[in-house]
């Protein structure tokens, strides 16, 4: 026994086991029978659960609106909110306008120079629109036909918000009623504005335009 | 007119597994991934002639490393993983190398299972009978022998008792099994020289009583 042959040939005389017939005919059987398939339902649950939140979402995303028109409603609800302060009185609307944190807060919070989270955010807010809807009118004179958002012409009926808020017991000085001072034509075009809606501040308004630009010009 | 040995050709040509065959390739029909291809498709004949090749060899390749019982177990559980993955196999590796790492990996967990080594020490007397043809003498002498080579294998550390059954049994090259086993193919050299070193010295000493007695 000197080489690996003769080891092999010795390790090959030994007797040759075998599975026994009744294990071969056991796998033999086990062979024969078919291929057990995994249940199609779980695939086929899982396309269904795709394409219904596929639509879902094709739904859901058609339905919202457009992000421009969603600042809508927020001006809405300030609008609101200063009507609800109006039918109160001139002491409801102090209150609502003393709570920060409140939509109504925005006037006080303008006059005390903070900014306002919705002006941060580039959104119209309804103290804002008060003079925007003054100014549009000048504009369209100037020829400046400007995109008006729908927001704006909401925010209307803060107007008389204001007015409430003028007869109310000052508390501070009021807010200039128009913005835009540098271009005297446009000043005077709020100033003529102001007067037809018959606005409390207006002399105030007409000494400041004098005091800046000097005699108004002739009413026509 | 000699048959052309080409690539196609080649693939045909078969390890006959069952000993005592001539340890030739030889041109044996379809190769084992053709039949297993062929089995895919639902050829029951193909699982049968594939089974036929390789019976023998994975039994005893079994049952020398673990005990009657279990063995039979084993074969089935290795045979039971082929079938049922059948429609995953793809020929990558040859088809011995890939039903003896079956083999292999369902004797490591057999081990485990029982936290040691497995029991060898049961040799059949059906195992060691020879022809009953032969001389009574010369086949005691015989049995002594067999007797002696099988407790020798069985009596290997593991990793020799594996790549010697793997090179013997089932006719693997070194490359192969150092895939099965997980193992560089220096250290599966290495491994095969130790074992038939003591083998050879347990037969040669079995010899010297003989001759001694």
């Amino acid at each position: 026994m000197n080489s690996d042959d003769e080891l092999s040939t010795r390790y090959r005389d030994l007797p040759q086991e075998a599975p026994s017939a009744e294990l071969d005919a056991r796998i033999l059987a086990a062979a024969q029978a078919e291929p057990r398939r995994r249940p199609l339902w779980p695939k086929l649950a899982a396309a269904a659960a795709v394409v219904v939140l596929s639509i879902g979402v094709v739904t859901r995303i058609d339905l919202d609106p457009p992000l421009n028109e969603s600042s809508a409603p927020q001006t809405r609800t300030e609008a609101e909110t200063a009507d609800a302060a109006e039918s109160l009185g001139s002491g409801a609307a102090e209150s609502i306008q003393a709570e920060p944190g409140k939509t109504g807060a925005a006037p006080a919070a303008e006059r005390q120079g903070r900014p306002r989270a919705s002006q941060a955010a580039g959104l119209p807010t309804a103290a804002d629109a008060v003079p925007d809807e003054l100014a549009l009118s000048s504009e369209r004179e100037a020829g400046r036909e400007e995109i008006a958002l729908p927001a704006r012409r909401q925010a209307v009926p803060n107007l008389e918000t204001r007015e409430a808020a003028a007869t109310a017991p000052p508390v501070e000085a009021p807010p200039p009623l128009c913005l835009e001072r540098q271009s005297a034509r446009r000043w005077w075009s709020c100033i003529e504005a102001l007067r037809d809606a018959e606005n409390p501040g207006l002399e105030a308004e007409i000494e400041a335009y004098r005091a800046v630009h000097g005699d108004p010009p002739a009413t026509p | 007119m000699d048959a052309q040995l080409t690539p196609e050709a080649s693939r045909s040509f078969e390890y006959p597994g069952d000993w005592p065959w001539p340890r030739l390739w030889v041109v044996a029909g379809p190769s084992d991934g053709e039949l297993m291809q062929r089995y895919r498709e639902g050829d029951q004949q193909a699982f049968a002639t594939l089974y036929d090749r390789y019976r023998g060899p994975l039994f005893r390749f079994i049952r020398r490393q673990i005990d009657p019982g279990s063995a039979d177990d084993l074969f089935q559980e290795v045979w039971t993983k082929v079938i049922q993955a059948r429609d995953r196999y793809e020929p990558k590796a040859q088809f011995n190398t890939y039903l003896f790492r079956i083999a292999h990996n369902a004797l490591v967990d057999a081990y485990r299972r029982r936290g040691r080594r497995p029991d060898l020490a049961i040799v059949e007397a059906s195992t060691l009978a020879g022809p009953a043809a032969e001389e009574p003498d010369r086949r005691v002498r015989q049995d002594a022998l067999n007797h002696a080579l099988l407790s020798a294998i069985r009596g290997l550390p593991a990793a020799q008792r594996n790549a010697f059954l793997l090179r013997e049994e089932a006719g693997l090259s070194l490359k192969q099994i150092a895939q099965i086993v997980g193992a560089p193919a220096e250290t599966v050299k290495s491994q095969l020289r130790y074992a038939r070193d003591k083998l050879r010295s347990t037969l040669a000493s079995v010899h010297r009583e003989e001759i001694q007695s």
